[in-house]
């Protein structure tokens, strides 16, 4: 409990310190938000000309879209530290988080918020809602999966969280992984905007288990528009999302007892 | 001459010491290029395609575009220039006798040839196996795709380099960086065609200076427009050099050396 009350205490300290650079943070808010609106006209393009992909209209992968961003957009917003955890590794910073007695990952995510990058995810929301406002006046999503779509996209955020834990403790002994994280997550994250039905076999099985991105929003939300799967999927995505995050964390503590210090 | 050409040639040498991890930037690249083309055969796939634009062609273009991202988007936040203004050592670079738009894109070249051989070549490779290379048909698309390309790469430099100029006078030039990415990504038809962005952005689109990075060359490659295709990137490449010499000229004048 006093780890959670520690971290937050951390996450408006750092909250205060970005708040001081308000332009800064305007800016950056607007610009998020408009890469956000940018990318979308391309998908809304593509929907205007065509009536569907894969069988799924701009309101079904509306729903994909805003939920994937939101959950990235979140991520982004609470873990930029774990993000950037390649200089922590080049640079020796992670010594300092050592010397704290709480554990380090607590340490790291309180150092630091991006709320800028909240804009993206206050786009996906609004193209979420949208979209989820014309699927439940059409029928086709009920109240309960309206509620669903939405709390599963905060939920999600576990998932590109977990990635990244993963991602960075890579690191532990790789030390650069800058490059890594486009396979493991951008490209992954930005898959998972659309159906994965259009991808190749293989790459939606990929994107359903090693980079489990589809339990964000695709799996759940097949079933929810009644295109595929049993509703035993509704409970399983959360579970996964949970999991995957556990199993990430396991995997950053088993790196952290392997660190060794680059020295200064 | 020989000065410009040294530089860009040092510059080609630096990168291809890091050609290894470059590799690996290629092959995220392809896996992005492939998600896109997944999508529009999603989209495409059962249809007959819309207006000139069949499924097969738009898998070309974006497989082109993902090609010249690396030589026309894919360059240095501003240049180094940004880099240059907040470590002084832009006084240095601007007291050469050498001509200073030109000398920072000549560098900025060595890059770009890089690239050519490193990224665009192995990029085109793994999307001709995979997807099918267009060969183009007629003769005269050769020279004119040469040209459209050489422009595109031209108008791209001079986008990083007047935000590389901002950073004269503002040290926030990284929202100038964030401003053109969004705008490049929604209007200069790198994976949507911009005949077909819905009503206002399709004109919007063709008046700004991305399409010419992109929809042009890539509309000139797939022959479905010839010489003409060439006038906008033209009047653009005119008109940013007009720019980019002018502010050029306000930089030099703004500069202030500061000790230390």
């Amino acid at each position: 409990m006093t780890a959670v009350v520690l971290y937050l205490r951390c996450v408006r300290a750092a909250l205060r310190a970005k708040m001081q650079y308000k332009t800064d943070f305007v800016m950056g808010s607007l610009f998020y938000g408009m890469l956000t609106v940018a990318d979308f006209v391309m998908l809304a393009a593509i929907l205007t000309r065509f009536p569907s992909v894969a069988g799924w209209n701009v309101y079904e992968v509306g729903l994909l879209y805003g939920m994937s961003w939101i959950a990235m957009g979140l991520y982004r917003a609470f873990a930029p530290e774990l993000h950037e955890f390649e200089r922590y590794m080049v640079q020796g910073e992670f010594d300092v988080l050592l010397l704290r007695p709480w554990p380090t990952l607590l340490t790291l995510l309180g150092r630091n918020v991006d709320p800028a990058r909240l804009g993206a995810a206050f786009q996906g929301a609004v193209i979420l809602a949208i979209s989820a406002k014309t699927l439940f006046e059409t029928g086709t999503l009920d109240a309960f999966g309206v509620v669903y779509v939405a709390a599963a996209s905060v939920v999600g955020t576990l998932i590109p969280l977990g990635l990244s834990l993963m991602t960075a403790a890579v690191g532990f002994w790789a030390v650069r992984i800058g490059e890594l994280y486009t396979f493991m997550m951008y490209a992954p994250v930005t898959a998972s905007q659309y159906p994965l039905t259009v991808y190749p076999r293989w790459l939606r099985a990929l994107l359903t288990s090693v980079l489990p991105v589809g339990f964000i929003n695709f799996v759940p939300v097949r079933y929810l528009l009644g295109k595929s799967g049993d509703p035993w999927v509704l409970w399983l995505s959360p579970l996964v999302a949970v999991g995957f995050c556990g199993l990430g964390y396991a995997f950053w503590r088993f790196g952290e007892r392997h660190y060794q210090s680059t020295g200064s | 001459m020989n000065a410009y050409l040294l530089s860009a040639k040092k510059v080609f040498r630096r990168n291809v010491q890091y050609r290894a991890a470059h590799m690996v930037n290629n092959v995220a690249s392809a896996i992005f290029g492939f998600i896109y083309v997944a999508i529009w055969q999603g989209a495409a796939g059962s249809s007959a395609g819309v207006g000139e634009y069949d499924a097969a062609t738009l898998a070309r273009w974006v497989a082109f575009n993902q090609v010249m991202l690396w030589i026309a988007v894919f360059l240095p936040h501003g240049l180094g220039i940004p880099e240059a203004v907040r470590t002084g050592a832009i006084s240095l670079e601007m007291l050469r006798p050498l001509d200073f738009h030109l000398f920072v894109i000549s560098r900025e070249l060595g890059t770009i040839w890089y690239n050519l051989w490193y990224r665009c070549l192995p990029l085109a490779l793994v999307f001709g196996l995979v997807i099918g290379v267009h060969v183009p048909q007629r003769l005269s698309t050769y020279p004119l795709l040469l040209c459209a390309v050489v422009l595109s790469v031209y108008i791209g430099l001079c986008h990083h380099y007047l935000i590389g100029l901002s950073a004269f006078w503002t040290i926030q030039s990284r929202w100038a960086f964030q401003l053109l990415n969004a705008l490049h990504v929604a209007l200069s038809g790198f994976m949507v065609p911009i005949d077909l962005l819905p009503a206002p952005f399709d004109w919007i689109a063709r008046v700004l200076p991305f399409a010419p990075i992109h929809h042009d060359p890539a509309r000139i490659y797939l022959e479905l427009s010839g010489a003409e295709a060439l006038a906008w990137p033209l009047v653009w490449a005119g008109v940013l050099t007009l720019v980019c010499r002018g502010l050029t000229m306000k930089a030099r004048r703004r500069l202030e050396v500061q000790g230390g």
